[in-house]
């Protein structure tokens, strides 16, 4: 097991940052840490990564206790760009290598691949001031992981970056993790967190709401399915006809669209149509509308990543 | 290993920034031009007025007479004191205090005596417990006269008969700079600017440590396998050697280009510039690890060294008394001016020892103050 977190807990005074947090993580697996501003993600990363005192329970990682050598093995990319803007791109990596005890051949060409795997090496010489936001953040990344570690802890590292320079960043994390990294990855992004995450832990006001793949959140938290019917007139008619068939919970009308939200568990579409056809009533068009890490946060927490 | 890896780095990023350092090194020394040339004239030596000296001479004997009478006929001395005659301690105290002279001599009665049978005998002078310059001059006459007196006694025990002395010989005016050299304006205001950059370097220690102990980088740093006291010990050398960089540039510069006097040996100057530097980034590191804000501990940096200047004279030459004795640019002050025109070496060795004293106290606070902050 590359983490076991047991029963953890933060305090600041009166304000309990995080309480009572049990997580495992497995080798290879990516982890999607989701949870609004102030919901306790950072403390949680600060609490594994030793830089906020645990006030009770226990972390492990690698099966142990966190220590120098531990360390080693841990690759950190902050959610602020933390590089020397007075240093080139090339000595920034560099640096983090030394920290990290790499030295001599190792250590440059640790560096180049690390760089290289940023797409930064043909700009290596230029300083990060002359960098545009996605690569200042490519850079953060190479910083990380220059000793190639096992853990790599991503806190938010796409924030304010363009599409292209997102996707080229996603890309980076699934090679990491093809080439055997474990990734912690917290993000504002569902659609991020779907993409790459073969795991998913949501936290709310410090407390881990819930956990598991994508798809079993989904399907745990989501009890109800929505289906968008355009229609070309008689839609009067049609809120008469699709009302009283099983499982339909409640019926919205916007412009030529009906919007149908039924129980997940009854298969009616079929049986709407039906109705529909039989009444000659034309339909433009049909949206099923898929489920959501977004919908199921919002019915978790009562509110959107955002608030 | 890291403290070097991080000491060159923190080196590296400093030397970086050139508009910075060419900004840093040469306002310093433009200042140095402009306050020397400036000032120039309130540093050059003007005659000095002849000194009123008492003497109250209770030797029951006949050589007390003598000395008076030759301490007056003595040409080289009359150029610098004149010697009023008073009838009591009581009354030379009241002149003292009116500053009708500003010491007095007394020869006690027992003056041939102790000279005639070889027992230790002295001058006694006396003066005013806020005595200038004046007093400095009254003692070296005597102690010149005393070993001519005390040769001349002595021979005369070991030959038996009298003996000769050239009294034209016992002033003698020498520079007060070892080398010769007169001191100018600009080599004061070298000492005193240099002193000032150094200690304003104290900005390094407060930006260079504090980014590792507040900001997000010292964050991702604290994440890596580096000792925290290896951090904190890497940045303090790479911070005080930037600091001492600087210093040296400006030193060699005004030595060999504005031809300052920095005394025969530049290495002890070198050695102070140093010192100053590791005290001034200790200093600011400190600062910046209590309050746990670079601008808060970069504005009490900013107050405070020009305070310390003032206070010891850096700006305009005014004393202070003791509480000079509180700025740690009185410390640096004192190490490069008795070097420099070969001074008090006590005084030297006890500015050093605050210098570095002061260092190792600053350093301490923020090592447990940093160890307090983090688990």
């Amino acid at each position: 097991m590359i983490l076991d977190v047991k029963k953890i807990t933060k305090k600041y005074n009166k304000l309990v940052a995080v309480n009572d947090i049990s997580l495992q993580l497995e080798e290879n697996e990516i982890l999607g840490l989701l949870g609004p501003n102030g919901a306790g993600k950072s403390t949680f990363i600060n609490m594994i990564l030793g830089l906020t005192k645990v006030d009770s329970g226990t972390i492990e990682i690698f099966e142990k206790k966190l220590n120098r050598i531990i360390k080693k093995k841990i690759g950190y990319v902050p959610q602020d760009i933390a590089v020397c803007n007075e240093l080139n791109a090339y000595d920034n990596v560099m640096f983090f290598g030394k920290l990290y005890g790499l030295r001599g051949d190792k250590l440059k060409e640790s560096v180049k691949k690390a760089m290289e795997f940023t797409g930064l090496w043909e700009r290596r010489k230029e300083s990060p001031k002359k960098y545009s936001g996605g690569m200042k953040r490519r850079l953060n990344i190479a910083c990380a992981i220059v000793h190639e570690p096992q853990l790599l802890i991503m806190d938010e590292p796409t924030v304010g970056v363009d599409p292209q320079s997102r996707n080229n960043i996603l890309e980076t994390i699934k090679k990491l993790n093809e080439s055997g990294t474990t990734v912690i990855y917290t993000s504002h992004y569902m659609e991020e967190i779907e993409e790459i995450c073969t795991k998913v832990a949501i936290i709310d006001n410090g407390e881990l709401i819930i956990e598991g793949t994508s798809d079993s959140i989904k399907n745990e938290v989501l009890t109800e399915k929505l289906v968008r019917l355009q229609l070309e007139d008689e839609i009067e008619k049609s809120i008469e006809l699709i009302n009283d068939i099983e499982g339909v919970i409640s019926l919205s009308i916007s412009g030529d669209t009906v919007t149908i939200k039924s129980k997940k568990e009854i298969d009616n579409l079929a049986i709407i149509i039906e109705k529909l056809v039989k009444a000659n009533i034309k339909i433009i068009s049909i949206n099923i509308e898929q489920p959501t890490l977004e919908a199921a946060f919002l019915s978790l927490t009562g509110k959107t990543l955002r608030d | 290993m890291n403290i070097i890896d991080i000491a060159y780095y923190t080196i590296k990023r400093v030397l970086k920034d050139r508009k910075s350092n060419i900004v840093k090194i040469f306002v310093p020394i433009i200042a140095i031009i402009i306050l020397g040339a400036a000032l120039k004239g309130s540093f050059e030596v003007s005659s000095m007025d002849i000194i009123e000296v008492g003497y109250l001479n209770l030797d029951e004997g006949s050589t007390g007479d003598t000395v008076i009478e030759m301490l007056k006929e003595t040409e080289s001395i009359n150029k610098l004191i004149h010697l009023v005659e008073v009838s009591s301690i009581e009354e030379a105290e009241e002149m003292v205090i009116n500053d009708k002279i500003s010491s007095f001599i007394v020869l006690d009665k027992y003056f041939t005596k102790k000279a005639q049978s070889e027992e230790k005998n002295a001058i006694k002078i006396y003066s005013s417990e806020y005595s200038d310059y004046r007093l400095t001059v009254v003692q070296n006459i005597m102690d010149s006269y005393a070993n001519i007196y005390n040769t001349s006694v002595a021979v005369i025990g070991v030959t038996k008969n009298p003996v000769e002395f050239d009294t034209t010989e016992v002033v003698k005016t020498n520079s007060i700079s070892i080398d010769g050299k007169k001191p100018k304006a600009i080599d004061y205001y070298a000492v005193t600017i240099l002193v000032l950059t150094l200690l304003s370097g104290a900005a390094y220690g407060c930006e260079l440590v504090g980014e590792d102990y507040i900001d997000v980088m010292g964050k991702r740093i604290r994440s890596t396998p580096v000792n925290p006291i290896h951090q904190y010990a890497g940045k303090m050398i790479g911070a005080c050697l930037s600091n001492f960089i600087q210093g040296l540039v400006m030193v060699l510069f005004t030595n060999y280009i504005l031809d300052v006097n920095w005394g025969s040996s530049l290495l002890p100057i070198i050695g102070f510039t140093f010192l100053a530097s590791m005290f001034a980034t200790a200093m600011g590191a400190m600062f910046c690890i209590l309050f746990g804000d670079i601008n808060r501990a970069g504005a009490l940096t900013n107050l405070l060294v020009p305070i310390f200047t003032f206070i010891a004279g850096g700006y305009i030459k005014i004393d202070f008394g003791n509480i000079k004795y509180l700025s740690p640019s009185q410390w640096a002050h004192t190490a490069f001016f008795n070097t420099i025109y070969d001074g008090d070496k006590n005084l030297v060795l006890m500015s050093v020892l605050m210098l570095f004293g002061g260092t190792l106290i600053l350093s301490t606070i923020s090592i447990i103050a940093a160890r307090r902050r983090s688990i």
